[in-house]
């Protein structure tokens, strides 16, 4: 199995991230070459991480290609959709391999639907994004902070953990609130 | 706790598995009656799902920090990063004290005052005053009596000389600014006499007094300077001044220069106000410095030589007209929510101007053609960073009114397109009254079309070189973008074909027909029954995914369909000796070969029953190439080690493997390489450029530190 998939797997995962960055000068230079900047290949990039993780985190998943090779080629993937939704013509590089025929959209197995899933994520994430600064800490401290309940508590400036137990679920139910909101709007 | 806040804490139960299983049971069935119930489990799912990519993408930043702080670590060395966390803490100092660094007084001296002085002569005495409205509250006499050392200084009159002295007088002498009794220009050694008091102590000490006439001076400090050569008072030149700057705590702009006048009875008067204004002295324009204020900290600071002045102009010119072509980051809306198809990306088209000054315009400016004017003095060079600061319109208002004193321009800075901290910096620019230079209307329209011409000219010029550049560029990186695409491709290829084969074995255990293959996806979900192909397709199509033994059984026939997938592992001798290592596996009965990736010398994959593999493996070590092959590779362990082979055997070797695409595949693989490697510095190259290129937007493309529109990153 690849080092970085086994990393990811147990769990060492900031290790693992910054020796993925090293493939980040490649897309990097595919966006700044095809019209876009170096904040857009930064958030390109980072949403290719995204996928690449969770992908690697799900079961029975085998990579198999090169993870350098993967994320450039989702990075490709995101990137002419988002220069499509900025109704900004495509280059022609993005669009056709070197005979002139028109590539594929699902150049990996499984990646348009894993993208259908991350568009839905990503407006919980709006959602999470328009909390108070303090709700939204606390939830991700929580959940994916690796720490005790008393160290959030002690840290967020809560009397007892009770508290900060309590304070969690109207976090929660103010995001749930804010998506429902969000959905509606989308639906409308 | 509330109701709602219950069936939250619930619903997390049952997401995470903690829910006892009783309840659980309860909880399900309820769920399948309860739509509602239903909706909020499955939305409390999706903020589960926010949460955890929100926290994946935290961690995804901190690494991309972490990532670039390692490589610049790399690429500048500790003492690089040690000068910028210095050039940042300074620049804080500034900005708290804006007035700090700027706060010494020019002074031009004038010859000859001393012969007023009745007593001594000789006396150059100065005082830094302004008029007091307070009434005398102590003695107005008093006795002068030294007792503070004098500073003597042995100068070459004939040389530019700049000294300064212990209380930090920075006195600055042209060469023949001293003329003998005769008002000829002295030549030989000559002693200057310092004599300072500047703070209160020593004034006191010193015996000085601060009146003017009936008037008490609120002084800025006192000096006097004599200059002597063989016992002989010298006097100075009145065209060839000395500029004096006088270390100031605060800086006062209703200070005026006083002359000291020795009375009968030996206490000085100061006389003569004259405010200290109007004197602005040009200086060679190439030897002041323009560049964004950090620049050449920065430069330095990423390892280049900062003092080629060659290197840092054509670097910070090569951005003009830069402006015009990049999109800057535009905040996404904190409330409104704009809907989006698959994407939230903040960014969008806006120009720089209103932020960043056009290196072309500094080119435009810092020339030959503007030498003499307000442009080439230290004063106009003290301002330039702030201007940097408050962008192009700022920089305008100077190179469009070269007729005006530099503190009326000040002035009208202040009230345009600056606030804030800018501002104040601005307001005490205006406080110094620093003067003008005389320029004719001609030569000030002159100048003014220069200005704009040169500054589209050279922007438009230069941005046409980068781009040919950089197109050139692009058009040699499409090969290797290519490459990586066609690998893409290439697997896309092998997986659909795989999945083909698959499902065609599958159907035919289970005794399915299928003579039009595989459904095409776009109708089968449609037509099918959900039993049916459906089923099986997906099954296959994960069995092919994840490359494992495909077992699945119809319910309604009872027969089963199994492909195995069977693990292989391939172990080259020295495998790190190589500075490249391939590894193929060629299928019989797919076009294109599988390139299998490894760890640690150990190369990992997994073979399918229906499929016979054939092995080509290539080492390259700089020229040389190493090869091995094996045909009908059984699954299980293989170890081996490659032969060393010529290029025209090599081509041979490949031509022979595999069926007509597979070898074609790996002959145009094996001619990649060698290209690559022979264009790899030019791409390690530009990226090193673009690494720069990248620095510089970051450092003076990229925010507007003072109008507070955006943020750093």
């Amino acid at each position: 199995m690849n080092p970085i998939v086994e990393t990811i797997r147990s769990d060492q995962n900031s290790k693992a991230l910054t020796a993925l960055y090293k493939h980040y000068p490649m897309v990097r230079r595919l966006i700044r070459t095809t019209g876009g900047t170096t904040k857009d290949a930064e958030d390109i990039f980072q949403e290719a991480l995204i996928i690449l993780i969770k992908k690697i985190r799900t079961e029975n998943f085998q990579l198999t290609a090169q993870p350098g090779t993967y994320l450039f080629s989702v990075s490709r993937y995101l990137w002419k959709d988002e220069l499509k939704r900025r109704n900004r013509q495509v280059p022609h590089d993005l669009l056709t391999d070197d005979n002139g025929t028109a590539l594929r959209d699902t150049e990996t197995p499984g990646l348009k639907e894993l993208l259908e899933d991350e568009s839905r994520i990503k407006l919980a994430e709006q959602a999470l994004s328009e909390l108070k600064d303090r709700c939204r800490e606390l939830l991700l401290l929580f959940y994916h902070g690796d720490l005790r309940l008393k160290e959030i508590a002690a840290r967020m400036g809560y009397s007892s953990e009770n508290t900060a137990k309590n304070q969690k679920y109207k976090c929660l139910e103010a995001a749930k609130n804010r998506l429902r909101k969000l959905k509606q709007t989308l639906q409308s | 706790m509330r109701t709602e806040l219950e069936l939250i804490q619930k619903i997390e139960a049952w997401l995470d598995g903690s829910m006892p299983a009783e309840d659980r049971r309860l909880f399900e069935e309820n769920m399948l009656r309860d739509t509602h119930l239903l909706e909020e489990v499955a939305l409390q799912q999706e903020v589960m799902n926010g949460i955890e990519s929100a926290a994946l993408r935290q961690k995804i930043q901190r690494a991309g920090r972490r990532w670039s702080r390692a490589r610049n670590l790399r690429n500048w060395g500790g003492a690089g990063l040690a000068v910028i966390v210095l050039t940042a803490a300074i620049f804080l100092l500034a900005k708290r004290h804006p007035a700090s660094p700027h706060s010494n007084i020019q002074a031009p001296i004038f010859s000859g005052t001393g012969t007023r002085d009745t007593i001594i002569p000789t006396n150059n005495g100065f005082t830094l005053s302004i008029p007091n409205t307070q009434p005398p509250s102590y003695g107005t006499q008093v006795r002068t009596k030294t007792t503070i050392p004098l500073q003597s200084f042995h100068i070459n009159p004939n040389a530019d000389t700049v000294i300064e002295t212990a209380a930090g007088i920075i006195l600055s002498i042209p060469a023949g600014s001293f003329l003998d009794s005769g008002g000829q220009a002295v030549t030989g050694p000559i002693d200057l006499v310092i004599h300072e008091a500047l703070d209160p102590a020593s004034i006191i000490k010193e015996g000085l007094s601060t009146r003017s006439g009936d008037q008490l001076l609120e002084t800025g400090g006192m000096f006097y300077i004599d200059a002597i050569k063989d016992r002989q008072t010298l006097k100075i030149d009145p065209s060839r001044s000395i500029y004096v700057q006088v270390p100031a705590n605060r800086y006062q702009p209703d200070m005026q220069l006083f002359t000291g006048r020795r009375l009968a009875d030996g206490t000085i008067d100061w006389q003569d106000p004259r405010p200290m204004e109007h004197y602005l002295k040009t200086v060679d324009i190439h030897q002041l410095n323009f560049y964004p204020p950090g620049y050449l900290d920065s430069v330095r600071s990423w390892g280049c030589n900062a003092g080629d002045r060659q290197f840092t102009d054509s670097l910070y010119f090569s951005f003009a007209g830069f402006s015009s072509l990049v999109a800057a980051p535009n905040p996404p809306p904190a409330v409104d929510y704009i809907p989006r198809d698959t994407l939230i990306l903040d960014s969008s088209v806006r120009p720089r101007y209103d932020c960043n000054i056009d290196p072309a315009s500094i080119k435009a400016i810092w020339n030959d053609s503007f030498q003499n004017t307000l442009l080439a003095t230290r004063e106009f060079e003290a301002r330039m960073p702030y201007i940097h600061m408050g962008g192009p319109k700022i920089l305008d208002l100077y190179v469009q009114n070269l007729d005006k004193s530099l503190s009326t321009i000040d002035s009208m800075a202040t009230t345009r397109h600056i606030s804030g901290e800018l501002q104040q910096i601005f307001r005490y620019f205006t406080a110094r009254h620093d003067g003008k230079l005389p320029i004719g209307i001609q030569q000030l329209q002159q100048l003014n079309q220069y200005y704009s011409q040169k500054t589209k000219a050279f922007s438009e010029a230069v941005a046409r070189t980068q781009k040919e550049f950089w197109d050139r560029e692009a058009r040699l990186d499409k090969k290797y973008t290519d490459h990586t695409n066609d690998s893409i491709e290439r697997m896309n290829r092998n997986f659909q074909e795989e999945l083909d084969i698959n499902f065609r074995e599958a159907c035919r255990q289970l005794g399915y027909v299928t003579s039009q293959g595989r459904p095409s996806t776009n109708s089968y979900q449609l037509k099918l029954p959900a039993t049916g192909w459906f089923n099986l397709d997906k099954y296959v199509k994960k069995a092919t995914e994840s490359r494992t033994t495909l077992k699945v059984t119809d319910p309604q026939t009872g027969k089963m369909a199994v492909i195995q997938y069977l693990p292989v592992t391939f172990q080259p001798d020295r495998s790190k000796d190589y500075d490249r290592l391939y590894i193929y596996l060629l299928p019989d009965s797919l076009n294109s070969y599988m390139l299998l990736t490894g760890a640690d010398g150990v190369y990992t994959d997994k073979l399918n029953e229906l499929m016979s593999y054939g092995l080509v493996c290539i080492g390259y070590k700089g020229e040389r190439s190493f090869f091995y092959s094996q045909a009908r590779i059984r699954p299980g362990d293989h170890s081996f080690s490659l032969q060393p082979i010529d290029s025209a055997t090599l081509d041979n070797q490949l031509s022979k493997w595999g069926n007509r695409s597979q070898s074609a595949e790996m002959l145009q693989e094996n001619v990649f390489y060698h290209w690559e490697r022979q264009d790899r510095p030019r791409r390690l190259k530009d990226e090193r450029l673009r690494d720069l290129r990248d620095k510089m937007e970051r450092a003076f493309f990229n925010k507007c530190r003072f109008s507070g529109e955006a943020t750093p990153q």
